[in-house]
């Protein structure tokens, strides 16, 4: 049953971002910044979702090191990929935006250096577990890291709030307004784009199951 | 590590305890000189090769080198920072530490105080050679400048001691520490070289760096705590 | 004449034009790149699959030897 809910969810995902998208291409082109203004349609889905990885990335590390349970240290990893992965993609669309808008890829202004710094500690992260091979001092240190790392990301979202940024001032908690037949269709981006990030995590955290039962199973048959 | 049957301790116990580790470890460094000597000596290779990267005779260089000086201390001081645990672990020492009747956080504090110490000191004698090569007038505000160290040196020596203690037994742990401690320490450093190349030029801290030292102060606050609160975790494992 | 009474020229035109082609291409560039990290990693994710299912193959081999071996003692 579970696999069934995991795939379904997926292809409904998959669905709404392919109706949507038909959709946005079919709406008129903002006025200040044209066409390329779209991609907001995705940068800012793909940075939320990477936020909710990260976050449950941060919660499971938590429950691995108040528990020991090897399950959350697999959800950990999972959703820290997946996280890595939105990072990647929103930094990416954020860049190639910026190029259009502001002539420039990159600048070094509160939320984009604080955005790189969260890519470039949650690759560590990544790193680190390579490090490790022995799999408990693995899972703890790695829950160790995760929860240091985390601390950089609320710098990241409040950032424009705090700083004068090039990057825009928030335009849905701050007083910049966004057109209101455009809702709809942004807040379906957004859930369709958290639903893959959780459907991709849940089958990242099969594998690694999968993975911890191999190497047991090894382990017992190597023993006789 | 748990205190079960014993008598309770005296009052001020782990303050003598925190001192003595700190006084242990700045004893057997002192007595070799190995990491410190080490430790300056890149300091003024770096800072020598920054004078052939940036014309030091130019303005804008006098500007920036509150910046560079970051550079230089963050680079010197990890190699104190590596040695704190890493001294340890030759004739199984760090297990003799952990087994002691010690709680995790008062070695961790009596190891981050030593660091601290010591990378104060590369730190302090670097300063007036700067000064020369780069022509600035650091004493200006001496006493600001010091309260700048001082933070930001706390926030490095905080987060490399408990990463040291991490990656003392991981494969490649000299590579590993400043790959995990760099991108942590980021916004300490950038609130360090805002504040210190203001202040190595004359001008005094004005409104907008004002955030900069709040964020210092704020950095060092939460990842003490933290530190503090894991570290057991990480020795122990 | 509609052009003088706007005040733009030919030359106008042609440049909004170009800029809407290109914003459109950075728009498609943007969403490209964006899905191609995702698909790459859902493809190591494939691959990984694939590594896990062989692994659990040579595992049952090496079961099915142990306990023939076992068996034939």
């Amino acid at each position: 049953m579970r696999d069934n809910i995991v795939y379904g969810l997926g292809i409904a995902a998959a669905a709404v971002l392919a109706w949507n998208t038909y959709a946005i291409a079919g709406l008129p082109d903002e006025v200040n910044q044209g066409a390329v203004f779209k991609i907001i349609f995705f940068h800012v889905p793909m940075w939320a979702a990477a936020g909710v990885a990260v976050s449950v990335a941060l919660i499971a590390s938590a429950l691995f090191l108040i528990t020991r349970n090897f399950a959350f240290d697999a959800a950990a990893v999972a959703s820290t990929e997946v996280g890595v992965c939105f990072l990647s993609a929103g930094l990416a669309t954020g860049s190639i935006w910026g190029r259009q808008i502001w002539g420039i890829w990159w600048t070094w202004d509160a939320r984009l250096t604080s955005a790189l710094l969260c890519w470039i500690l949650y690759a560590g992260y990544l790193m680190l577990r390579r490090a490790v091979e022995e799999p408990t001092q693995r899972a703890t240190f790695a829950a160790i890291f995760n929860i240091f790392a985390f601390l950089d990301v609320p710098i990241v979202f409040f950032s424009i709030k705090w700083w004068r940024t090039q990057h825009p001032q928030p335009v849905f908690w701050g007083n910049g307004s966004f057109p209101k037949d455009w809702t709809q269709h942004f807040l379906y981006n957004m859930a369709a784009m958290v639903a893959l990030g959780v459907v991709m995590t849940v089958l990242r955290f099969r594998q690694e199951e999968v993975q911890r039962e191999i190497d047991a199973v090894r382990r017992t048959v190597h023993a006789f | 590590m748990k205190s079960a049957e014993r008598a309770p301790a005296p009052k001020g116990a782990a303050a003598f305890q925190i001192l003595t580790i700190a006084l242990k470890d700045l004893r057997s460094e002192l007595r070799t000189k190995e990491a410190i000597n080490a430790s300056l000596a890149f300091a003024l290779v770096i800072l020598l090769m920054f004078s052939f990267a940036f014309d030091p005779e130019a303005d804008t260089t006098r500007e920036i080198s509150g910046g560079l000086l970051w550079i230089v201390f963050a680079f010197a001081g990890t190699l104190i920072l590596n040695r704190s645990f890493a001294r340890e672990v030759p004739n199984d020492c760090l297990d003799g530490l952990i087994a002691a009747p010690v709680p995790g956080w008062v070695l961790f504090l009596g190891k981050a105080l030593a660091n601290f110490a010591l990378v104060m000191a590369v730190e302090l004698v670097a300063l007036p050679i700067f000064g020369i090569f780069y022509n600035v007038r650091w004493a200006q505000q001496f006493g600001e400048l010091l309260g700048v160290l001082a933070l930001a040196t706390w926030g490095m020596t905080v987060i490399g001691t408990i990463f040291s203690a991490l990656t003392v037994n991981i494969r490649l742990r000299e590579v590993m520490l400043p790959m995990l401690t760099y991108p942590i320490l980021v916004p300490a450093l950038i609130g360090a070289m805002r504040l210190t190349a203001v202040l190595v030029m004359g001008k005094p801290i004005g409104g907008d760096d004002g955030v900069w030292l709040r964020l210092l102060v704020g950095f060092d606050a939460i990842y003490t705590a933290a530190s503090l609160v894991l570290v057991e975790t990480v020795l122990v494992g | 004449m509609y052009l003088l009474l706007a005040q733009i020229t030919q030359d106008d035109l042609q440049r909004e034009a170009l800029r809407l082609q290109h914003d459109y291409q950075f728009l498609t560039y943007g969403l490209i790149a964006a899905w191609v990290i995702l698909a790459v990693y859902v493809m190591t994710m494939i691959g990984r699959q694939k590594k896990l299912k062989r692994e659990i193959e040579s595992l049952r081999v090496m079961v099915d030897e142990k306990q023939a071996s076992g068996s034939t003692r």
